[in-house]
């Protein structure tokens, strides 16, 4: 989808916040928030188009406004409440709850067969290529034109190389297309590494010598025509 | 910030409570399994794990051809892989060309040898700015790119994931892989910092 989640290229952001000797979580509930949605995302089976697809869904100007990891708590909440998990309003009453009682803690309650399977899921291996047998369309020293295309469901294609040519750099396998609400596409694809030179994208505005690598799937590109 | 962002967080703090309280009394998660999430990327996996592949490859030439072809595989030799990871792409540093990861879509990130990305690599003036000008960003970090060096933007997607292997620096000759790797910054793995010469070195 168009969202203001899709911001490479865009102005007025002001400089990157660096912070030096970062934590790896600033506060007790960003650990909580982290914890929770891998062990959903196992529980749940969620896929990665899904969980993406529920942060890019947040209305636009909570996507701006919030941090990062509010914008995970805020999306797993429409997620569980999707999935009929988690009543919305029994979460606001326990909010409340809560705020009426700031020292008091979550009930613990532990599982070691669901900690087993957490422990499993964090040890495991997910490779991205599915292994299909699919022959790529198109070799290394090609060029190509992405596809012009604006779907309203999740995309990998960011619109700053839309319609813009380049040349493939390499081949990395058949994947899972991951893109939801584009018709008929098949549902694995070869993905290329696409180079498009910095003059390409961003004409005079370029600052040096550079270009800029993305990765895409078969169907969003097409020969240069 | 001030005032609204410390609501922000107090109010986050609050919702996070009773989000987990609901999902553990519905028998829908046990404390444990997060606590057992929260310590894997607090305390296991991080960029010290990159750190030993970039100082491996400093010493090994085979191994970095390896990585150079095929990271996956190549920093599964060295235990390395799993969630946010399937698949891993290394692109090196030479004097010629300079290489910068981004995910301008969300927060996409090698996680098996960098762990959780900074906060920076998240916020919104990272993602929209180092495509479009990715000198101006890195000498916010303090790193020059001179103009007729080729500096390349890598901007991952969800399926192949990126680490820069940064030049080794002068000076650091005849050095162990364990002294080489306490010299590699995680940023010199995102591509916004170099690994700089140690002190005492000339």
């Amino acid at each position: 989808m168009n969202g203001v989640h899709d911001m490479g290229g865009m102005h007025g952001f002001g400089p990157v916040p660096i912070e030096r000797d970062e934590p790896v979580f600033h506060a007790e509930w960003e650990r909580r928030v982290f914890g929770l949605s891998l062990a959903l995302g196992q529980k749940m089976r969620s896929t990665g188009p899904q969980l993406r697809g529920a942060i890019e869904a947040l209305p636009p100007e909570t996507y701006l406004a919030v941090s990062y990891y509010e914008k995970w708590l805020r999306s797993k909440e429409n997620l569980l409440a999707q999935a009929g998990l988690i009543d919305p309003a029994e979460l606001d009453a326990r909010t409340r709850h809560f705020m009426a009682n700031p020292d008091e803690q979550p009930v613990r309650r532990d599982d070691p067969g669901q900690r087993r399977a957490m422990r499993e899921r964090l040890d495991g291996r997910y490779p991205a290529e599915t292994g299909a047998a699919i022959e790529p369309a198109f070799s290394v020293g090609d060029g190509v034109k992405v596809s012009v295309f604006n779907p309203s469901g999740h995309t990998r294609v960011p619109r700053y190389v839309r319609g813009k040519a380049g040349t493939v750099q390499r081949f990395y396998g058949v994947h899972d297309f991951e893109d939801v609400g584009c018709g008929d596409v098949p549902p694995q694809q070869p993905i290329y590494s696409v180079r498009f030179e910095a003059v390409e994208l961003w004409g005079d505005a370029v600052d040096g010598r550079g270009a800029g690598y993305l990765d895409l799937w078969e169907s969003h590109i097409e020969p240069p025509g | 910030m001030g005032d609204d962002h410390e609501h922000a967080q107090e109010w986050a703090a609050v919702r996070t409570k009773a989000l987990e309280s609901l999902l553990v009394e519905k028998g829908i998660l046990s404390s444990d399994a997060i606590d057992e999430v929260v310590r894997t990327y607090e305390q296991d996996i991080g960029p010290m794990n990159g750190a030993r592949v970039v100082a491996r490859a400093w010493t090994d030439p085979a191994f970095k051809a390896r990585l150079l072809t095929d990271g996956t595989s190549a920093v599964e030799e060295m235990g390395y892989g799993g969630l946010e990871g399937g698949q891993l792409a290394v692109s090196e540093n030479t004097d010629d060309v300079h290489n910068v990861v981004v995910c301008t879509l969300c927060s996409c990130y090698p996680w098996p040898v960098l762990g959780l990305p900074p906060t920076w690599y998240k916020s919104s003036a990272y993602r929209s700015r180092v495509v479009i000008e990715p000198r101006a960003v890195l000498s916010e970090f303090g790193l020059t790119v001179e103009e007729d060096t080729e500096l390349r933007v890598w901007d991952s997607n969800s399926q192949v994931r990126y680490m820069v292997l940064p030049q080794r620096p002068e000076g650091t000759e005849g050095w162990t892989v364990d002294q080489l790797a306490e010299l590699v910054t995680r940023d010199s793995m995102i591509g916004v910092a170099k690994v700089a010469t140690p002190s005492g070195v000339a």
